[in-house]
């Protein structure tokens, strides 16, 4: 909380937001029904529908088949250049197909059974559940899931490629480096710390995040900027202060009479 | 329960949803730049251990001395290509690359709860109270009669 208190005079003028203001709005809108859908799903003048529902702010099928959601869903998700990810939300038995045509399927439980539930990735007991489900668990998730696959990926990598070291240094001799229970352990050693940080951490505290919400773009604070955004610490500080630290423990405890003495 | 910011302030602002869609935080730039790093960081760790351990050791040929004398032994002994004390040098890496793991841990931290901070601890507990009890006793004898004895040289690694 101090941290952020005494940032939030001097960093504030840097601060750029961008808002969802800052796309143009479409005006446009458009209704089609399901006899038009099967005169247009699966052939050429499905490509014209879809040119058509990007210029438009909200698309609405009405009156239209479980099959014919799943390919308005299929439609969207091979035809645009850009691939994108979709996602369906429904809470009857008729929505199925499209939900798990979707990469992304949420299912409603209601009155209409749990079919949706059943076959949807995610369930949620009413639809304004779906805006804090996407906008804010959505977001924190994927932040944390990136945090988690890239460290266990690095501390892998850095047990396996020092074993490459020591091999070159040992003439491939298949010489063992580590004792093999000790080798063994490294992921247990290591295992907790990364899993609690992927459950507990913040970026910044309450304060900070209702006073300055940022994006990518923005640079709202010194220090967060440096450690979170532009991954100062993790490419130079984190290696120099790795290097520095074992160099000392090293040193010491090799050049000196410390470990006996601990003894 | 990582939160970078509050759930009103993502449903306020929703273009920070941006990050998931633009797959900033996970791709393949990402991960490339992060498995180099790691290479990097690994030799670093190694020839930095190697070398204090090594140390003036290697001024006089590399003669052997026990670990932890003021002056240290050389992982090779002499010219002879034996080694000396493999498992120790090979505990001061490991004691290096998990005390740095630790800390790249303790980085991507943006804020620190009681359970972070008692994770983190206990881990460091782990790792040293395993070496320790581990290095210090080795079974001699059959069975359950072993007697448990202070003979691992690698007790004195960490």
């Amino acid at each position: 909380m101090l941290f952020d208190l005494f940032l939030l005079p001097y960093f504030f003028p840097v601060f750029t937001l961008h808002d969802a203001s800052d796309a143009p709005p479409l005006a446009n809108g458009l209704v089609v029904d399901g006899p038009s859908l099967s005169l247009i799903l699966g052939t050429s003048h499905e490509k014209l529908l879809l040119e058509l529902a990007c210029s438009c702010a909200a698309v609405v099928a009405c009156r239209v088949s479980p099959a014919q959601k799943q390919l308005i869903v299929k439609m969207v998700k091979e035809g645009l250049p850009n691939k994108p990810i979709t996602l369906s939300i429904g809470d009857g038995a008729n929505d199925v197909p499209m939900i798990q045509e979707a990469q992304i399927g949420v299912g409603i439980s209601g009155k209409e059974g749990r079919q949706a539930v059943n076959s949807s990735d995610f369930a949620i007991a009413q639809f304004r559940f779906l805006e804090p489900l996407l906008l804010v668990h959505g977001r924190w998730n994927y932040r944390r899931i990136a945090k988690v696959v890239l460290y266990s990926f690095y501390k892998n990598i850095v047990l396996t490629i020092v074993l490459l070291w020591w091999t070159m240094d040992c003439g491939y001799s298949g010489q063992s480096l580590y004792e093999s229970y000790i080798y063994a352990a490294y992921n247990f050693f290591l295992g907790l710390p990364i899993l609690f940080l992927g459950i507990f951490d913040q970026v910044c505290s309450h304060f900070l995040s209702l006073n300055l919400p940022y994006s990518l773009s923005c640079t709202y604070s010194f220090f967060l900027s440096l450690s979170v955004e532009h991954k100062f610490f993790d490419s130079i500080g984190a290696p120099s202060s790795f290097t520095l630290l074992s160099y000392i423990l090293t040193f010491l405890f090799f050049f000196s009479n410390v470990c006996f003495i601990l003894c | 329960m990582v939160k970078d910011v509050l759930a009103d302030t993502a449903l306020q602002f929703q273009t920070l949803y941006s990050v998931g869609l633009n797959k900033t935080d996970l791709n393949v730039r990402v991960m490339a730049q992060s498995f180099l790093q790691a290479c990097g960081d690994a030799a670093i760790l190694y020839y930095l251990t190697l070398g204090c351990f090594n140390g003036p050791g290697m001024a006089n040929g590399g003669a052997s001395s026990s670990p932890g004398a003021s002056s240290p032994g050389s992982v090779w002994e002499g010219d002879t290509g034996e080694g000396y004390g493999i498992w120790v040098f090979g505990t001061a890496v490991y004691t290096n690359m998990v005390t740095a793991m630790l800390m790249k841990v303790a980085l991507l931290h943006n804020s620190w709860s009681t359970y972070a901070f008692g994770v983190m601890a206990f881990s460091v507990a782990l790792y040293w109270g395993f070496v320790m009890l581990y290095g210090s006793f080795e079974p001699v004898g059959d069975g359950f009669a072993a007697t448990w004895l202070a003979s691992y040289e690698f007790y004195y690694a960490p």
